[in-house]
């Protein structure tokens, strides 16, 4: 059994009792516990001492009150508390670190150690103590794997699958290393240890599977995508534009089971704007022109802080509308070895990566010039903000949209992939030049 | 636009679960990675060297900038009477040549000195070519071969006064045997500086300009090294310029111009970024840019890779389909932007598609 605690949160905790290593009997009420003193473990990692400012607090009954942080709690998982006092024997205790709002839902219920079903894990066991004495506390053992036993569901205890050697802790714990067939089996496993010379050790976990886990570790935010009716055609503006939230309908219906998406706004603006990104990227949806105001003897203009919004330029006007030539900026040592010194006014252009725009010759005069480029929309923050590809491309903002969802928060990647497949009409793993228009 | 938002993005393909810490530190090698998938990012820079000499007194570990008498009027001592006391010479970057105008030779009982280079832990011995004596006035030269771990880097033994720089490549003169009279003077100090310095975020060098000139590209072993042997000793007005040792760091400018500093090209106008009167090296190259000027799709893309890094490192949320699911996604997307390359306009620069890394991402390997 494990306290639960919420993530990044001041927890306040008891550990003992303190018993004497003399006698093994007489209750320790006078000890000082520094937060140096007790030592965290997070998901079978190494000890690091609290972070927190207070000494541990005497109750009764040999019992401490003591505090952790809100770095100790930062981690999500299981935290192993170990205090070892001098002339005491070893104390611990196990907390299962949640996200607030689990925590806030689960409060004051007694949390058991979990581990994700057919998922690797490390773990930390300890302490152990020296048999002879049942006070020493063992930190320089050598633990095979051989020795990690299982047993699921209260069955025969069988050996570990893993070969890897257990990770020495300090403060006479080790790290066993499970493999995935370790815990592929759903429900109550105890891990035991028994070494020759020392007292044994056990610990007991639960194995749960994805939905399981992520009750615990991943909740999700309240679902706002449940339409029980067909998808409301999105309203058309004065002017034809169209808020972004007219295609949140649109995007669950893309889905096969609108009841199973669960995302809160934010998330889904994001991967809307993805979205719109990748289909204007794929259909060259945005070219615009910009002023470029050219200034005499200056040769080069750097794109992304005058207009962040173009991703590359295509054509190029000067102050009487003439276009200039496209040419590479390597080739032009082969027409004029000193290109860059050449002062006139400007009859070709030349990009230097995407991000800067090049004038040859060198401008003699400052002009008012012309660019076109492909350009990519802003970056969707607001559910009232207006989309920027044309209507009829909502259908591929929505697949893409869709499919951005179903891998990242639903984690089903083949679906997923398909539906960003078909929205941007490109088969996947396919470059975009082979695909006929 | 921020690291908050691709840490953001990717936490989105990551059900919330990537380490912060891991991911933060990880955003600027995927920046690196995208601009070697993608290499668009393009910069142009002036590049020029600098150096500084001191008068170095062992006995506190001092260093007394006398770069203003040595690059201008005035003669200042090469050692003391002291002994170790001597010189620190220091260069942006790597040179194999240091020529002394001597007014005035040591007057002692053969003095002797030692020369040795510091190469980021401790001073070690230089392998000399040609040594100077000291010992009478007029010039003399210091050459050596310039070593392999010679680092531009801070010398911890030694304190330094305000206005140095104190990152450079050093070299340490000094007097195992001082002269006993008087050292020897000196009037004017070069250095044949052969290699400038490039910002490390460098990926492709596309235009190097030696003003008003283009320098040609050479290759090395098959080029300069078969054309002329000795080219790497050869001083001038250059015409062309390498990238050894297949490094981004530095290039090489054949011949080695003579002069640096204030001194050496001609002025020009205009160049953003450069003081008039300029006269460095002008390059124009492809780089890898930093977190805080990427557009936001670009900051996307870096989010996706990212995600997928992370979800291919060992651990309880190891997921091999999503991260080859965003693989995937990140490769297509690269090949549109690819596809945009060929847009009508754009110049068709082949060897800027041909990053060591075009072929496949490079997401397999450990963190």
């Amino acid at each position: 059994v494990a306290f639960l605690a919420s993530q990044s949160t001041l927890t306040t905790l008891q550990a003992g009792p303190f018993i004497s290593t003399v006698d093994g009997v007489t209750v320790l009420s006078g000890l000082t516990i520094p937060p140096s003193a007790r030592r965290l473990s997070v998901n079978g990692g190494a000890f690091v001492a609290s972070t927190a400012l207070d000494n541990a607090v005497y109750l009764s009954e040999g019992y401490y009150r003591f505090t952790l942080s809100g770095a100790d709690t930062a981690g999500l998982g299981l935290l192993r508390v170990a205090i070892t006092m001098p002339g005491a024997l070893a104390v611990w205790v196990d907390v299962v670190v949640v996200p607030a709002s689990v925590a806030a839902m689960l409060a004051g219920v007694p949390a058991t150690p979990l581990l994700l079903q057919q998922t690797p894990a490390l773990l930390t066991l300890g302490p152990f103590i020296s048999n002879a004495d049942g006070v020493t506390v063992q930190s320089a053992l050598s633990i095979p794997p051989a020795e990690v036993q299982l047993s699921t569901n209260d069955g025969t205890f069988t050996t570990s699958t893993s070969v890897a050697p257990l990770l020495a802790r300090g403060d006479g714990h080790y790290s066993p290393q499970l493999t995935a067939a370790d815990t592929a089996v759903l429900g109550d496993m105890r891990v035991s240890i028994t070494l020759a010379g020392s007292m044994p050790v056990w610990m007991d976990y639960t194995v749960v599977d994805q939905a399981g886990w992520d009750l615990y570790f991943s909740p999700l935010p309240a679902v706002i995508i449940v339409p029980p009716e067909p998808p409301v055609p999105p309203q058309p503006s004065p002017w034809g534009g169209r808020a972004a939230s007219s295609l949140y309908a649109g995007v669950s219906a893309v889905l096969d089971d609108p009841q199973q998406l669960r995302a809160d706004e934010p998330l889904l603006l994001r991967c809307l704007s993805q979205a719109q990104q990748w289909v204007a990227l794929r259909y060259h949806l945005l070219i615009h022109s910009f002023p470029l105001d050219v200034i005499a003897g200056v040769p080069w203009y750097a794109l992304p802080a005058l207009q962040p919004r173009l991703l590359m330029v295509t054509e190029v006007f000067d102050a009487s509308q003439r276009m200039l030539t496209a040419v590479p900026l390597t080739r032009l040592r082969y027409s004029d070895p000193q290109w860059l010194a050449r002062s006139g006014p400007p009859t070709r252009f030349y990009r230097v990566g995407w991000t800067h725009l090049g004038l040859y010759t060198v401008p003699d005069a400052s002009a008012s010039y012309t660019m076109t480029g492909v350009c990519m929309p802003v970056r969707l923050t607001e559910g009232a903000q207006l989309l920027e590809t044309p209507l009829s491309y909502d259908d591929a903002v929505m697949r893409v949209a869709a499919g951005l969802l179903l891998v990242g928060r639903e984690r089903k990647t083949a679906k997923g992939m398909a539906l960003i497949s078909q929205g941007l009409a490109l088969p996947m793993g396919q470059p975009a030049e082979e695909v006929p228009a | 636009m921020s690291m908050e938002d691709i840490l953001v993005t990717a936490q989105d393909y990551l059900l919330q679960m990537g380490e912060a810490i891991t991911l933060d530190a990880s955003v600027p090698e995927m920046v690196e990675t995208l601009a070697r998938l993608i290499p668009v990012f393009g910069q142009v820079g002036v590049v020029y060297n600098i150096w500084q000499v001191g008068q170095y007194i062992a006995a506190d570990g001092t260093y007394a900038d006398l770069t203003a008498l040595a690059q201008g009027p005035g003669d200042f001592s090469v050692t003391t009477t002291t002994v170790l006391d001597g010189l620190l010479i220091g260069a942006s970057g790597a040179y194999d040549q240091v020529t002394f105008g001597l007014t005035s030779g040591a007057l002692g009982t053969a003095p002797q000195y030692e020369w040795t280079y510091w190469n980021g832990r401790a001073w070690l011995p230089l392998r000399l070519t040609i040594q100077p004596t000291f010992a009478a006035p007029g010039v003399e030269m210091l050459a050596f071969l310039p070593p392999d771990d010679w680092v531009p880097d801070v010398p911890t033994d030694i304190v330094w006064p305000a206005g140095v720089e104190q990152t450079a490549f050093w070299l340490r003169l000094r007097a195992l045997v001082p002269p006993e009279l008087s050292p020897a003077t000196c009037s004017t100090l070069s250095l044949t500086i052969r290699f400038f310095p490039l910002p490390t975020n460098v990926l492709q060098l596309l235009s190097v300009h030696f003003f008003p000139r283009e320098l040609e590209p050479a290759g090395v072993r098959w080029a300069q090294d078969t054309l002329d042997p000795a080219w790497r000793t050869r001083t001038g007005v250059p015409t062309r310029y390498t990238q050894e040792l297949e490094t981004t760091q530095r290039l090489r400018l054949h011949p080695s111009p003579t002069m640096q500093g204030a001194m050496g090209l001609p002025p020009f106008q205009g160049i953003p970024g450069a003081s008039a009167p300029t006269n460095h090296l002008v390059t124009l190259t492809l780089e890898a840019p930093n977190v805080a000027d990427l557009a936001p799709w670009w900051e996307d893309l870096v989010a996706y890779l990212l995600a997928a890094w992370e979800a291919t490192r060992e651990g309880l949320r190891q997921d091999a389909a999503q991260a080859q699911a965003l693989q995937t996604l990140v490769a297509l997307l690269v090949g549109l932007l690819k596809d945009l390359h060929h847009a009508p306009g754009e110049e068709l620069v082949s060897t800027a598609w041909q990053m060591p890394y075009w072929m496949h991402l490079p997401l397999g390997r450990e963190p």
